[in-house]
């Protein structure tokens, strides 16, 4: 009965990789058109966002670079779906999370280096929990409808980080509304030399290692799932649902405001006036395309990284211009939400045919 | 079935990768040679905004083009470049092996100092830079008050009320220069004259122009000079209904109401790339802070042809001279607190 059900279960995975696989494929093929109409040859063009991305050693680096907070939105993200918490404020937390990094990484000085990176994570991380603890509170205490409250809330934290980067944090040395940079000990090392590669991608994927081997593997983590996928059941087997959503909701602002902190120590060093990354938005939606799990998303962050990147070298090489890049990664999200659409028809059917 | 889509997909996929690792190693790409064996000129450029925006975008791209056309230059750029994102494209540029890379936005000065000193033999130029930080960067910029002093003296000269304004977009160090400008040219035709200066803290805000320039006329301006972006189109617009004289900027605005702007004070900003490049063409381009005025033509008063005609010559007499001053460097950069 139960290898039945693994099997089954196998190929409903499969089945749903698969899809996912070709919604991306006729998302590149609907951007080609735009490619064409925008008259440019979409195979140049695509060679040159690949090649632009993965091609060079200087590519691959900044591909990696962006995989790091793009990869952490998505773990955040599924953290939250796990226990039915919609954080669309990911873009926000990543913000905050910048924050205390750089807060950490400019004022804590005379620490030796390893201290130093720790703590301006640790407050990277803190302010990304604070900062979706607004919209938990409200929540809570309001019952305020999160989807809402966390979106507002990254308008709101993109805005404060303009505020306080034109006044309190700005440098007194620039003629640019910019923070000043981090100390010199706060930076992340480079791992490939050469390029802006750091640290920080192996520090990413220790902690999404670490969250998936909770929220998987353990018995808490069992207990947060089990919440998420029917709280009354949980309830009834002895387990406080408001606690586990709460861990949950921890996390999952833990683990954005950890993508903004390390975005800030390795890559910006600095936060300059009107900065938006998207990081969080694009998170998302590579976090349904991989389709909620650790490795999925981690194949989903990578894609965007690279069509972040390649869109550049598009431009360069071939004069696609930078919003129609905008335009494939909004093409593929549409696509994925589309194929998540048949894929719960075909897993309905599939689940029936295997009884 | 599954199978082979399955096997169909990863065949896709490997396609797309060989294509994709055709690029291979560091492309450092070979200029092109022309007949006469001299190497084409590889110019990159990064913009900040798109290239149809009508302005300070557009301006550069029509330089580049114009470039190209004059002196068979190549050229090849990125649009709406975030900060963040900008040392990643200048990189790029380099490592594809360009000659001139020109940053088209004073915020990218910073980050120039960061990335030119990995590649000493490429030439950054950033336009409207303010710091040239290694052998190899140059910022060109605008005096940023020649421009308004002009204005100053034309307001000066037709004001009948005795009371001009200003309207700017922020209260940076920029604005404040640019203001300084206007009341130093205004006053130094008339001692007198009352200047109401204000800034609307946005480059869009045309509701927040417009109540600022309300409260102004009716504090009596009779003349106003809008310098605040996207919302000099709303000013123009209050100066109109208020049947007051208004000047334009930072391009020509006399097709935005003809009867009410009497000139413009324009900055076109095509200057920046258009000196970096024939510069760089021409050999001469050399590390350092260029500043551009009224003389190189990077600033200059553009008349509404109907209002020429018909002020008296003293008043055109008065900018023509200022123009002369300014061009010869005799009037002292405004002091800003």
């Amino acid at each position: 009965m139960s290898s039945i059900d693994s099997q089954l279960a196998r190929r409903i995975l499969r089945m749903r990789i698969v899809v996912t696989c070709i919604a991306v494929i006729v998302a590149f093929v609907l951007g080609s058109i735009l490619v064409l109409l925008a008259g440019i040859n979409p195979l140049m063009a695509l060679r040159y966002l690949f090649s632009g991305a993965l091609g060079t050693k200087h590519g691959i680096g900044e591909t990696l670079t962006r995989f790091v907070p793009l990869f952490l939105a998505t773990m955040s993200f599924a953290i939250g779906m796990k226990v039915h918490f919609y954080n669309v404020g990911i873009e926000g937390q990543i913000a905050l999370g910048s924050l205390g990094a750089l807060l950490v990484g400019i004022y804590a000085v005379d620490l030796p280096a390893p201290i130093h990176v720790f703590l301006s994570l640790l407050a990277a991380v803190i302010f990304g929990i604070l900062w979706l603890g607004i919209a938990g509170l409200l929540k809570f205490r309001f019952g305020a409808n999160e989807l809402l409250t966390t979106v507002m809330l990254n308008y709101i934290a993109v805005y404060l980080m303009d505020i306080i980067v034109e006044t309190v944090l700005k440098d007194p040395n620039s003629l640019i509304d910019q923070s000043q940079k981090i100390a010199a000990t706060a930076e992340l090392p480079r791992i490939m030399s050469g390029t802006t590669a750091h640290l920080g991608l192996l520090i990413a994927i220790a902690v999404a290692v670490v969250v998936y081997y909770y929220v998987w593997r353990t018995p808490g983590g069992y207990e947060l799932r089990a919440v998420g996928a029917n709280s009354k059941a949980a309830m009834y087997a002895g387990i406080n649902p408001a606690k586990m959503i709460i861990i949950g909701m921890i996390i999952s602002g833990g683990l954005a405001g950890l993508g903004g902190g390390l975005n800030l120590l390795g890559y910006q060093s600095r936060w300059v006036s009107g900065t938006f990354l998207g990081y969080g938005f694009d998170g998302i939606g590579a976090a349904v395309m991989g389709q909620y799990h650790p490795v999925g998303m981690a194949l989903s962050a990578l894609l965007f990284a690279i069509i972040r990147v390649g869109g550049g070298a598009m431009q360069r090489s071939v004069g696609v211009p930078y919003p129609l890049v905008h335009a494939l990664q909004g093409i593929v999200i549409i696509m994925v939400i589309i194929s998540a659409y048949f894929i719960e028809k075909r897993s309905e059917k599939m689940m029936k045919e295997g009884q | 079935m599954k199978k082979k889509m399955i096997s169909l997909l990863i065949a896709a996929m490997f396609m797309v990768s060989m294509v994709g690792c055709a690029g291979g190693e560091e492309p450092v790409a070979e200029n092109p040679v022309d007949e006469a064996g001299v190497e084409t000129l590889k110019v990159g450029v990064l913009f900040p905004g798109s290239i149809g925006d009508s302005a300070w975008n557009e301006a550069g791209y029509d330089a580049l083009v114009q470039a190209k056309e004059d002196l068979g230059i190549e050229f090849s750029f990125q649009e709406s470049v975030p900060v963040a994102e900008s040392a990643e494209v200048m990189r790029s540029f380099a490592y594809e092996g360009y000659d001139l890379i020109i940053a088209h936005d004073f915020n990218y000065n910073d980050i120039v100092a960061e990335v030119a000193p990995e590649f000493p033999d490429v030439m950054f130029s950033v336009s409207y830079g303010y710091q040239s930080s290694g052998d190899n960067v140059v910022a060109i910029t605008s005096s940023g008050w020649q421009f308004s002093y002009m204005a100053g003296v034309l307001a000066g000269s037709v004001s009948e009320s005795g009371s001009v304004g200003v309207l700017t977009a922020t209260d940076s160090f920029m604005g404040k220069r640019m203001r300084a400008g206007y009341v130093a040219g205004a006053k130094s035709v008339n001692p007198e004259i009352e200047v109401l200066e204000a800034f609307t803290g946005s480059w869009d805000d045309v509701v927040k122009g417009k109540e600022l320039v309300n409260g102004m006329i009716q504090q009596g301006i009779d003349v106003i000079f809008a310098s605040s972006g996207n919302v000099n189109v709303g000013v123009v617009e209050t100066a109109r209904e208020a049947g007051i004289m208004a000047i334009g900027s930072p391009s020509d605005m006399t097709a935005v109401a003809p009867d009410t702007v009497i000139a413009s004070a324009v900055t076109p900003s095509g200057i920046y790339v258009d000196y970096a490049v024939r510069e760089m063409a021409a050999g001469t381009l050399k590390a350092g802070v260029y500043v551009l005025g009224i003389k190189e033509g990077a600033e200059a008063l553009i008349w509404n042809p109907a209002f020429e005609a018909e002020f008296p010559s003293e008043v055109i007499d008065a900018v023509q001279m200022a123009e002369q001053k300014l061009s010869n460097g005799e009037v002292e950069e405004p002091v800003v607190e």
